[in-house]
């Protein structure tokens, strides 16, 4: 498949996206703001109320299961749903964090598409596109650090909440702060380019 | 820089204008000028071969070393 193709395809399936979350977004804007003014809003319209946690058995009983040489034990870890009743901080919080969320996810498809705009309309190497790709790399690192606040918040407002269930709210911390890390490493590769492709361009 | 190019002093010598060297030597109007005010990063050496030969004259007098004064 050629490069210009790929570009053209990729930037169709990127600009779809963008716009269905834009819409997602906006969807969800709308019916939190129903929802602060009091409004009654169908429950198959609460997008996101709702946060997966779980809980350890032993620290709700007290205890695991130990084999009969007490070498080693195996306990539950069961999941569940925590739904905090929207006009409470917990539900706020919620809201605030999602939105953040998913602001961060339309902001790296924005970045995404202006990256794919640059190629297919100037030069390969471009220092816009060195640009956006540093903050696109910013962006997934900034999004699994406010996993990890959240992880902590969502632990206070869970033992606050309900305190003998022991919770723990669902974390995957990691992936996108390693997949920004490269995708910043990419970044000077890229920056070389460009200066390569200057001084290419300025040898007569 | 500390590399000048003195390619306007042999033109003037030469009495051809950027137009004529640019179809003798084959490069673009634009890519001369860039040379023409040293904004060139490197020139290749088939590049100086054809302009030394369109312009009759060796590489010395095109290019000229003055040291940087700190």
């Amino acid at each position: 498949m050629k490069l210009q193709t790929a570009i053209k395809i990729l930037k169709i399936i990127v600009r779809i996206g963008f716009y269905l979350l834009l819409l997602f977004i906006i969807l969800f804007i709308a019916v939190s703001v129903l929802r602060l003014s009091g409004g009654n809003i169908n429950e198959g319209l609460n997008i996101s109320n709702a946060v997966k946690v779980r809980s350890l058995d032993s620290e709700v009983t007290g205890r695991g299961t130990f084999n009969q040489q007490h070498t080693g034990s195996y306990q539950q870890i069961s999941t569940y749903f925590f739904r905090p009743n929207f006009n409470t901080p917990a539900g706020y919080y919620l809201v605030f964090i999602r939105a953040l969320y998913y602001l961060i996810s339309l902001s790296i498809l924005w970045l995404l598409l202006r990256t794919l705009d640059t190629i297919s309309n100037t030069a390969f190497f471009h220092t816009k596109i060195t640009r956006y790709i540093r903050l696109l790399a910013f962006m997934y690192m900034a999004s699994d650090l406010l996993g990890l606040i959240d992880y902590f918040v969502m632990r206070a407002f869970l033992h606050q909440e309900f305190p003998a269930m022991h919770f723990r709210p669902e974390i995957n911390f990691g992936e996108d702060l390693i997949t920004g890390l490269i995708i910043f490493v990419i970044t000077f590769i890229y920056a070389r380019g460009v200066q390569l492709q200057e001084e290419q361009q300025l040898t007569i | 820089m500390p590399i000048i190019i003195n390619l306007d002093v042999m033109m003037a010598r030469r009495k051809m204008s950027l137009n004529e060297l640019s179809e003798k030597v084959g490069i673009t109007l634009s890519n001369l000028s860039i040379l023409k005010n040293g904004k060139a990063k490197a020139i290749r050496i088939e590049t100086l071969e054809a302009i030394c030969r369109a312009l009759d004259c060796q590489p010395g007098d095109l290019l000229e070393y003055a040291k940087e004064e700190i």
